[in-house]
């Protein structure tokens, strides 16, 4: 593909994206913002699980600390879920700032990451399960306040779209500054060699604290959204272990290396599960997971690494194919 | 509290450590071998425990009894699973081999849903109802059981693995492979036998579950979380460990359901695991068995 016409492409997704609102129908607004979501989340996620390389499967405690603390601040104190958003941004942080003096100070890597974040994001479940100023096991209700503007509350679904959108552009945003910086290179030399990393003088705490931290506060972001989208949150969607799994697969399935990996990751797998339930609605009960399931096996089994990773590492290698013989002329060209 | 609570609590925890172990074990030798993390060990297990389920609903045989096709089924399963799924991601990165198994849990927990549907199943035999007594302590049928073929399965397997050939082979394939295999072992049956045991035994757990809880589609993630606890608490790859992990892991679950009220006893295993893991995070044994 020349470049013009790949830029005219860019430019009619992209025009296509922002029209998206006045020419679908609900339900296509609907799928698109639940799409956005799963990819902001999945990006969210990315920061820490892929770029940094820890398997956190204990996101929804920073998904959860957002979504209830702007909730609760509102429907106790009317705060406003604006500012709540950035008070539950804060408590994802400090708690992601905990969980990594925990963690990463102590070499907990790998599987060993992955389970003490499950299982704390267990404990978070039944904590607010037990306190009953959170709901406990039945959640949160908030209050309709429609075209509240103060109150995060919108008229048309339109408003919700936008600013998932926005989100999902922020957050992939982050993600290609940190590849393309100091902080992005000395995470890559964690994931290849942390020892070689540590050894020219890497600081890697301080590298997985800031990718956990900035991982939190984006979840946290989401979650305060989603919380305001479907005004309802409770215990057991929010924390599950279900959940966790269901924002990571997108970034594994798309590819963990570029910001279009968690995107396209999650474009595949809603329209996959969307698709199934147009065409079979209800008819058979868990068909798009199981769907869902065979696109992640068959993916990761003919990838590996994820679709635009695959795909970047083949055109790479075909270029360097197809740049060999004329490396040898000039070679033998010299003097 | 009475004292008769807690010791009944004590009975109850170490009883059901046994059908923890059979979890527990076939993962740790998973991961021994292969360095898998199988996450979709407890979803493995629900089918067990629905094959269980429809072979006495079809033909009235007792779960019990049904062990003997439900083992070789579930071990058939493991053999495929690594045939198919595993073994090609051999060389890919760890991650590979965990999405895949996430995937088939999704696919096997959502097949289920699809045949069976959300409604919860029981099946209602005689041993499901009785018990033994020992003065003011119960022990009931289904957990000694349970307990007993769990256990004796598990410490079997460690006899296995340690004493004899095939153990001392597959011992010395999770301690180095290479080496191994330019020793002249055959690592690759290695790695089908330990597929099919680790599968295998969730096969004998599913038989001894089945007549005590409630089966649904989603009642093999209730033991996920716990066999990972206790395989890491173990030392990941240790059968050691994993037996004795899981005793640490009931006894933490059923003293903390009756120490701490309500639903917050479910945190006393959590915070346990965490504490532990955060002291001695290589677990409590090293080695392979």
């Amino acid at each position: 593909m020349s470049s013009t016409a790949f830029k005219l492409a860019v430019l009619g997704v992209a025009a296509a994206v922002v029209a998206l609102p006045w020419v679908g129908n609900t339900f296509v607004i609907t799928t698109a913002i639940a799409t956005l979501y799963l990819a902001y989340q999945a990006l969210a996620w990315n920061l820490v699980g892929g770029m940094a390389g820890q398997f956190s499967l204990g996101n929804t405690i920073f998904i959860g600390a957002g979504a209830y603390t702007s909730t609760y601040l509102f429907l106790t104190y009317g705060v406003s879920p604006w500012l709540g958003m950035i008070a539950g941004a804060a408590l994802a942080m400090a708690l992601a700032y905990l969980i990594g003096c925990l963690t990463f100070r102590l070499n907990l890597r790998g599987l060993y990451f992955a389970m003490v974040t499950l299982a704390l994001a267990q404990m978070a479940q039944v904590l607010v399960e037990n306190i009953p100023a959170l709901g406990a096991a039945y959640g949160l209700l908030i209050p309709v306040r429609d075209g509240d503007i103060a109150a995060f509350q919108f008229e048309s679904r339109a408003a919700y779209y936008y600013i998932i959108l926005g989100l999902v552009v922020v957050a992939a945003g982050i993600m290609s500054g940190i590849q393309r910086g100091r902080l992005g290179l000395m995470l890559a030399g964690l994931r290849e060699n942390e020892d070689a990393a540590r050894a020219v003088g890497v600081p890697v705490v301080r590298n997985m604290q800031i990718a956990f931290g900035l991982s939190a506060l984006l979840a946290a972001v989401g979650g305060t959204f989603m919380a305001q989208y479907t005004l309802f949150i409770d215990p057991r969607s929010t924390f599950s272990w279900t959940e966790s799994v269901y924002f990571l697969l997108p970034a594994i399935v798309g590819g963990t290396r570029h910001w279009s990996g968690p995107i396209i990751g999650a474009l595949l797998l809603g329209l996959v599960s969307d698709t199934t339930r147009l065409l079979f609605g209800d008819a058979i009960n868990g068909l798009p997971q199981i769907i869902f399931g065979i696109v992640v096996i068959v993916v990761v089994m003919r990838t590996r690494g994820g679709i635009v990773d695959w795909a970047v590492d083949r055109w790479r290698s075909r270029r360097r194919a197809a740049m060999k013989p004329v490396s040898t002329e000039a070679t033998r060209a010299g003097p | 509290m009475a004292y008769t609570v807690i010791a009944q609590a004590v009975i109850d925890g170490i009883l059901n450590a046994g059908i923890f172990g059979l979890a527990a074990v076939g993962l740790t030798l998973l991961f021994g071998v292969m360095r898998v993390v199988n996450f979709a060990h407890g979803e493995l297990l629900m089918v067990g425990m629905y094959i269980t389920f429809m072979l006495y609903s079809a033909m009235g045989l007792h779960p019990y009894l049904s062990a003997l096709v439900v083992v070789p089924a579930l071990a058939l399963l493991g053999i495929v699973l690594y045939r198919c799924l595993l073994k090609p991601l051999a060389a890919a990165p760890e991650t590979a081999q965990l999405l895949v198994t996430l995937g088939v849990s999704m696919v096997l927990q959502n097949v289920v849903l699809a045949v069976f549907g959300a409604d919860f199943r029981s099946i209602n035999v005689p041993v499901g109802s009785a018990a033994f007594r020992l003065g003011e302590m119960v022990f009931p049928a289904t957990r000694l059981y349970g307990f007993l073929v769990g256990m004796g399965a598990c410490i079997g397997l460690y006899l296995f693995l340690r004493h004899t050939d095939v153990g001392v082979v597959t011992r010395a394939a999770v301690q180095d492979r290479q080496a191994a295999a330019l020793s002249g072992i055959n690592v690759e049956k290695v790695l089908v036998i330990s597929a099919a045991i680790a599968i295998g035994l969730l096969g004998l757990a599913a038989a001894w579950l089945t007549p005590m809880v409630y089966l649904s589609p989603t009642v093999g993630h209730t033991y996920l979380l716990p066999s990972f606890i206790i395989v890491i608490l173990g030392g990941l790859g240790s059968v050691r460990g994993a037996i004795i992990g899981s005793v640490v892991y009931g006894l933490s679950q059923s003293l903390g359901a009756v120490l701490v009220p309500g639903s917050l006893g479910i945190l006393v295993p959590l915070i346990m695991f965490v504490t532990l893991l955060l002291m001695r995070p290589s677990g409590l044994f090293r080695g392979t068995v």
